[in-house]
This record gives structure tokens, sequence and C-alpha cells, in this order.
């Protein structure tokens, strides 16, 4: 009885992931062997961090744009920098401070976003939205369009090793979404982040002050997209501004079908990363079935909607008892 | 004898493991006023919610008119001619008043088109049935003072010609003159052979006009008697299972010299340098009749609403600038009128809502960041042991399942626990029952004692009477009269102030 009570109170997100997985490894030839698995886990690592950047925002009731437009912003700025084929020509030097301009992007952008919605009062969806534009069109300019290559070798080296089958940039993304984790279950900050966003105005005259809580979570936001550029640019050893243009449905599938409330206050980091984790596993199930990508899109779309609804009607029942 | 309109046999209702209703045995009578009587969390609201078809109810029987009655929705409860008029108006506010009353089911024509003619035909009828003709179809909700919007949603309840109407505290918001427009329209359903349940906290108008009265306790009906039989102090005694000698606490405290003070507010169009002054542990009580703008003002000190001029100053030092944030470091607290849209986060548990403003004292060490989950189930055990708050856990039960008194304690005790020196109390026994207010005066009482400065804003003379040391009568955004306690305390000097009367 009292385990049939907790198999029932865990989130619904973590029962579609185990379906699916052994779903998939039962009925989809090639998709249970060690090299898919990392290449699936390595392939997850961008969605998981810009992921869990964009969750602190909806936690509070905004939404981030942004990140994905920055994503592509950082690879091609911190690409060029630590390029070969660059000014200081692959050096160590080079490559710190690739990683640390690309890092500085997102939190610039961040700081930029919150700004902007906390001291003008903007909706955040009007605002990302804008900065996402202006960052995209930034990409473009600095690039003329083409991407960058030419990676040092130590940086090739991170993008493709690994400790076991734990690939180092899995190791990044499951540090991100640790330190979210952290953040939003044990820090003040994760506390006043979950009070704003269940009700503003009582978080106000608590004490708790909205403007600076959106304010970090924004830039917060901003750099996990700075740390999602690098591992992108390691995973792909090239810079392109076309990195993440079809991202953001699959960034709040994830938080969705996790069971992030939209409304703000309500969500886990750990069940947005199952969310990210189901959405990659689709995504290459299908690949590896061979479906072509316009149905992969509509069979993803209608598996959040339906993995939404069933979260949904869990939550109702809850609040109704 | 007249037949019966309504009859509830031996109704339960749990929720997990809670009972909420135990016996609910209620008979009501055509062309009768029932009122209803109990303490908050009695377990009203379930049984208004099982009538209405919200809830299902688990054992026992309804009869409507004789034959049994089990709505699935509240679709239901509307065709068998039951509706609801609730405490909190249930209108759309950027609507007019006549989409409002049509919103489930406006007349259309063949194509699908509102006809608007009809609907307005039908509003203006149905409003001057209740007596309401002053208010055009056409209005928009938003710009309806409370009483008439009242009226509104009392006029929507006779849309579908009820037969049995509900009116669960509508008293709360109203002016006297809407208050005795109400009772009218209520007299009048009456003689319709309309049957009334009158859920109210307020006894006087449930004594002077009901022809029963049921008290309901802990999910049992206790009593129900003709109200002609009925005496006050039985009906409290059976609303609270035990004797109320003293309706307000005393206690001993010492006052001491003025530690808060604003000077000069001004608020554009609406205050023009009023100031104030307390004394610390004094209990300075603020009365006003409705808009006379004793909310804004204790909104406007706290920072809530812009202030154009004027000095906040706590222990000689000027807070500024007079934010919310600021004036709660600076050692002030509010507590507003409305704890479930300002004071509480409903959906969180009550450790969440009593630590939220103290949350800073809850870090782990002398840490920056992390918070110490240990310290903050200490204090919300204390906090709940301390204001008696019923709860079958705090660190589960969220603050939207407790009842309106147990939620106010919630919100007391949020503050309570980060121990502030200046107290700002709108209406803080607002929609709380005898039991739970004495309870709350209590609380206000430790707070002077323990040397803060408490200003307290209310409706109710008495209540000021009872529990403040001074009284500030509000009339027109200014002060108009101040009586100190025990000289000149009388109902009738502060009434006189209240409607403008001279200083």
């Amino acid at each position: 009885m009292n385990t049939l009570k907790k198999l029932k109170s865990i989130d619904a997100i973590y029962w579609f992931v185990a379906v699916f997985f052994i779903a998939a490894l039962v009925f989809v030839p090639g998709f249970a062997n060690l090299a898919a698995l990392e290449r699936l886990l390595s392939q997850g690592c961008v969605l998981i961090i810009l992921a869990c950047g964009v969750h602190l925002t909806v936690l509070n009731g905004g939404v981030d744009f942004t990140s994905t437009a920055l994503l592509a912003l950082t690879t091609v700025v911190g690409g060029s920098i630590m390029s070969t084929k660059g000014p200081l020509g692959g050096s160590a030097g080079a490559l710190i401070l690739g990683l640390l301009v690309m890092v500085l992007l997102g939190l610039g952008f961040g700081i930029i976003n919150g700004f902007s919605i906390t001291t003008f009062k903007m909706p955040s969806f009007i605002v990302t939205m804008a900065t996402q534009m202006i960052v995209n069109g930034l990409a473009v300019v600095y690039t003329g369009g083409s991407s960058v290559t030419g990676m040092p070798s130590a940086f090739a080296k991170f993008g493709k090793g690994s400790i076991f089958i734990f690939p180092y940039l899995l190791i990044v993304a499951v540090g991100v979404a640790l330190v979210m984790h952290i953040i939003t279950t044990k820090t003040l900050f994760g506390r006043q982040l979950y009070a704003v966003g269940t009700n503003h105005k009582a978080a106000l005259i608590s004490g708790v002050s909205p403007r600076k809580t959106i304010f970090k979570a924004y830039v917060l936001s901003g750099v996990c997209a700075g740390i999602a550029g690098i591992v992108m640019l390691a995973y792909m050893q090239s810079g392109s501004v076309n990195y993440g243009a079809t991202m953001f449905n699959d960034i709040m599938g994830s938080i969705i079908v996790g069971g992030t409330s939209p409304a703000g206050g309500r969500g886990k980091i750990a069940n947005t990363v199952m969310g990210a984790l189901l959405i990659n596993m689709i995504d290459s199930v299908l690949n590896i079935l061979g479906i072509p990508y316009y149905f992969i899109t509509l069979i993803k779309g209608l598996i959040i909607l339906v993995a939404a609804s069933i979260d949904l009607i869990r939550m109702d029942r809850k609040v109704a008892r | 004898m007249s037949e019966i309109a309504l009859e509830l046999k031996h109704i339960t209702k749990s929720f997990g493991e809670v009972q909420v209703l135990k016996d609910i045995t209620l008979t009501l009578k055509k062309g009768h006023i029932l009122g209803l009587v109990g303490e908050n969390g009695a377990g009203k609201s379930t049984m208004m919610n099982v009538l209405g078809g919200i809830y299902q109810r688990n054992g026992g029987e309804i009869f409507l008119n004789g034959t049994e009655y089990r709505p699935a929705s509240p679709k239901d409860a509307g065709a068998a001619g039951i509706a609801f008029v609730q405490q909190e108006l249930n209108l759309f506010t950027n609507l007019s008043v006549t989409e409002n009353l049509f919103i489930t089911d406006m007349p259309r024509n063949k194509l699908g088109i509102v006809n608007k003619r009809e609907m307005r035909r039908t509003v203006e009828e149905k409003l001057k049935e209740v007596g309401a003709e002053e208010i055009s179809p056409d209005t928009i909700i938003a710009s309806l003072p409370m009483g008439q919007r009242q009226l509104v949603e009392i006029t929507k309840s006779i849309m579908a010609d009820a037969k049995i109407i509900i009116f669960d505290e509508p008293t709360t918001s109203l002016s006297n003159a809407e208050k005795e427009k109400l009772f009218g329209i209520i007299n009048k359903m009456k003689e319709q052979g309309k049957s009334i349940i009158f859920i109210s906290h307020i006894l006087e108008d449930v004594f002077a006009r009901t022809d029963e009265i049921a008290v309901l306790r802990d999910g049992e009906i206790i009593s129900q008697r003709k109200t002609s039989e009925a005496d006050a102090a039985t009906i409290i005694k059976e609303m609270v299972g035990r004797e109320l000698t003293n309706i307000y606490p005393t206690c001993e405290k010492t006052i001491g010299e003025v530690v808060f003070e604003t000077k000069d507010i001004c608020q554009e169009g609406r205050f023009d340098k009023v100031s104030l002054r307390v004394r610390e542990g004094e209990i300075v009580g603020i009365f006003g009749l409705m808009g006379a703008g004793r909310t804004e003002y204790l909104r406007c000190i706290f920072g809530l609403d812009p202030m154009s001029s004027g000095e906040v100053i706590y222990r000689g030092k000027q807070i500024q600038p007079v934010e919310p944030e600021n004036c709660i470091k600076n050692g002030m607290a509010l507590i507003t009128e409305n704890r479930r849209e300002e004071g509480l986060l409903l959906p969180k548990t009550l450790r969440e809502n009593i630590v939220l403003s103290s949350l800073k004292a809850h870090r782990k060490g002398n840490g920056r960041f992390f918070m110490n989950a240990g310290k903050e189930r200490e204090s919300t055990a204390k906090m709940t042991e301390d204001l008696r708050i019923k709860t079958f856990d705090p660190n589960e039960q969220t603050a939207g399942t407790l009842s309106g008194g147990n939620q106010q304690k919630v919100v007391f005790a949020k503050w309570v626990l980060s121990d502030p020196k200046v107290f700002l109390l709108d209406e803080p026994t607002k929609g709380v029952d005898v039991g739970a207010k004495y309870e709350i005066y209590t609380i206000i009482q430790d707070l002077a004692k323990q040397n803060s400065a408490v200003i307290m804003v209310s409706s109710e003379v008495e209540e000021l009477m009872g529990v403040c040391d001074r009284i500030l009568v509000m009339n027109n955004n200014r002060f108009t009269g101040e009586l100190t306690k025990n000289e000149d305390y009388s109902a009738e000097e502060i009434m006189k102030y209240a409607v403008g009367g001279a200083m």
C-alpha cells in the first residue's frame, strides 16, 4: 500500500522516460548499443543546459527566447577567438579567452534582459524576443553568415573525450543541472524565485524583491546559454549562426513535459532534465528508424501534448484531494 | 406547517483521511430564511460545495422538494433551481453587466450572432426585480462600486429562476446602506416564495433577518431552531463549543515614547499632509467608512502605492526610500485585507509561507546562499503551536486548503516570526469567525506587549474600541477625530467623525 502510494507520487515524466527508454531498447534495433547511447547523451547536453537556464525564467512566470540565439552567437564569437585560423593562432591563451568571452556574452545579454524586464516592467516575452533578434543579427553581422572552423586540438579532445562512457560534455551538463538543482531547492534565491513566481504581490509585501529575483533569473539563464555555447562548439567543432534555430520548441517542450507550470511558481530542475532526455530520445529513435524530419516534429509535438495533459490531469487530481 | 424545500440528512464528506462533514442534517422550509453560522473551518464551504455539485458527498441523502437530489456538477445544481451568491464575487470585471449575466448562455440567432437587444431587455427587467434599476446594463463591472457589484451577483442568481438561494457572507464588503438594500431584496425574494440560506459571521444580522438559525461546528449541525427562540449567548456557545467570557482579551502593558511617525504624507489626488504618531507598545486604531482612505493610507506609508511627499520615521530615523523591501528592513510589517491575493502563497506549504519574510534569517550558519531546512521546520513548528494554527502537517499542507481564520493566522505567523516593530494591520479579522478573532486579538495584544507599535484599520467600531488604546477616525482622506481609551470611547462619537463631523 505504502509502496503503491510512493509509486503514484513519482512525477509523470519519470514514467514517460522509463517507458519510452525500455520500449526503444526492445523495439528499436540499433538503439541498444553503447555508441548510440553515448551519442544520445552528448546530443542531449546542449538541450539540458539551455532548458535549465530557461527553466529559471519560467519559474517566475516569464520566458527567455534569447537563449537559442545566444547559443549561436557564442559559438561564432568564441570559435573565432580560439580558432587556429584566428589572430591568436589557436594558442592556449586564445582558448581560455574564447571560453571566457562566451560566458561573458551570455552574462551580458542576461543582464540586458533582466534589466529591461525589471526596470521598464516590460513583458519578458517582448524583451527576450527582441534581444533574440538582436543577438541573431549580431551573429550574422559578425560572421557574414559563414561558419567558424579550426578549433584547437585541446578543445577537440574536450569535445570528443570521455571518462568510461561518460563524455566530458555530459559531465558539464550534469554539473550545470546539479548546480541549478541546488540553486532552486537549497538556496535563498531559489526560495525567492518560487515565491515571486507563485504570488508576485505577496512576495513583494513579504520583503522579497521581485525585481532583484527576476533579474537574477535572466542573468543565470544568459550564463547557461554561454555554457551551452561552449558545449555546442566543442561537440560540433565549429561555430555557426544556425545553431539553435529550431531548438526553442525543444527547450519549452522539455520544461513543460517536466511538469513546470508556465504560470510560474511550480517545477523541478530534475524533471526538466528528464524532459530534455525524453525529447532527445524521441529525436534519436525516430532518426534511427529513418523517419523524415517533418514527421519527427509532428510526432514530437503529439508526444509533448499528450505528456503535458497527462501531467496536468494528475496535478488536478492532487489539488482536488 | 410550511412545506419543506430542501432537506439534508446525515451528509458526510471526507478529503483523504480528513472528515470535513460528519453529520449534516438540516431542513429549509419554503419561503423561509435560514441563517447558518459557524466558525471558519466548521465546514460551511464544503457543505455548500456538496449542495452546488462541486463535491460529491460520501454519504447521506438530500431531498429537494421531496425528491432525491444528487448534483454531479454546478450545472445540475443550477438546473435544479439552486443558486449561490458567493462571498468573493465571481464577476468578470472587464465585461459589462449584461455580458456577465448571460455569460453561460447568450441568446443567439440562427447565424450564432448574439442577440444584444433581447439580452439588454431581460437584464433591465431582472435588475428592476432586485431593485437595482439604477445600474445600466452596459456598465463595465470594474467601474461599479462593491455594493452594486453584489447586486449584479444577486441578479445573476435569479437569472435562472432559482427556488433556493444561498448567500455566503454577502455583506462583508458592503456599506450599511448597501446592506439595507440587500436585506430588502432578500425579503422580497422570500415574499416570492423563494427559500434562502444566509451564511454570515455577523450575528446581529442573522438575528435580525432570519426565521431560523442553524449552528455548524466541526462538520456537524449542532442545532437548528427558530430565531425567535434563540439568544446570542447560546448561539455563540454552540459555535465555539466553549464559553466566551471575554470577547476582547486584556493585557498589562506599558506604553512608551513615540517610536513611529508619518509626517505630512501627501499623495497625488488623495492625501494632503496627513500625519500620525504611534508610541511604543501602543495599538492605534483607524476607523473610517468605505472609501475614507484608511487602506490607502497604510499602503502609501508602506511604499505599495506612490507617495508624492512626506516622511516615514522610526525611532528618529527617516525610512528612505519608502519601498516595501526597505520598510520591512526597517522593522515594518503590513498585513493586507486580502490575504488570498496579497498575503499568501496559496499553493505552497505553510512552512514556505511562514518563513517567507524571514528567509534570510533561516540561512545556514553565517552563509549567504544556503537555506537551513531544519531551522525552517523548527520555526514553523513553533509558530503553528504558538498561534494555534490547525494543520495536519505544516510541511505538507498548502495554505490554500486552510480555513479563513487559519489562513490569517499563517499571515500573522509569517510576521511574528520576522519580529518587526511596527505593525500595519488592515482589517485583520475580516472573514474570520468568533473563536479565531479572539485568538487574533490576543496575538495583536502580545505584539504590543513586546513593545511593537501597532496601527490597525477596521470597519468594526466595537473591535477597535475593544483592542485599541487610541482610535483615529478618517473621513475623506484625512483624520477628523481622535479618541483615547476609557476616556471618550463611544460608538456614536466615532461614527459622527466618520461621517465628517467636525474635529
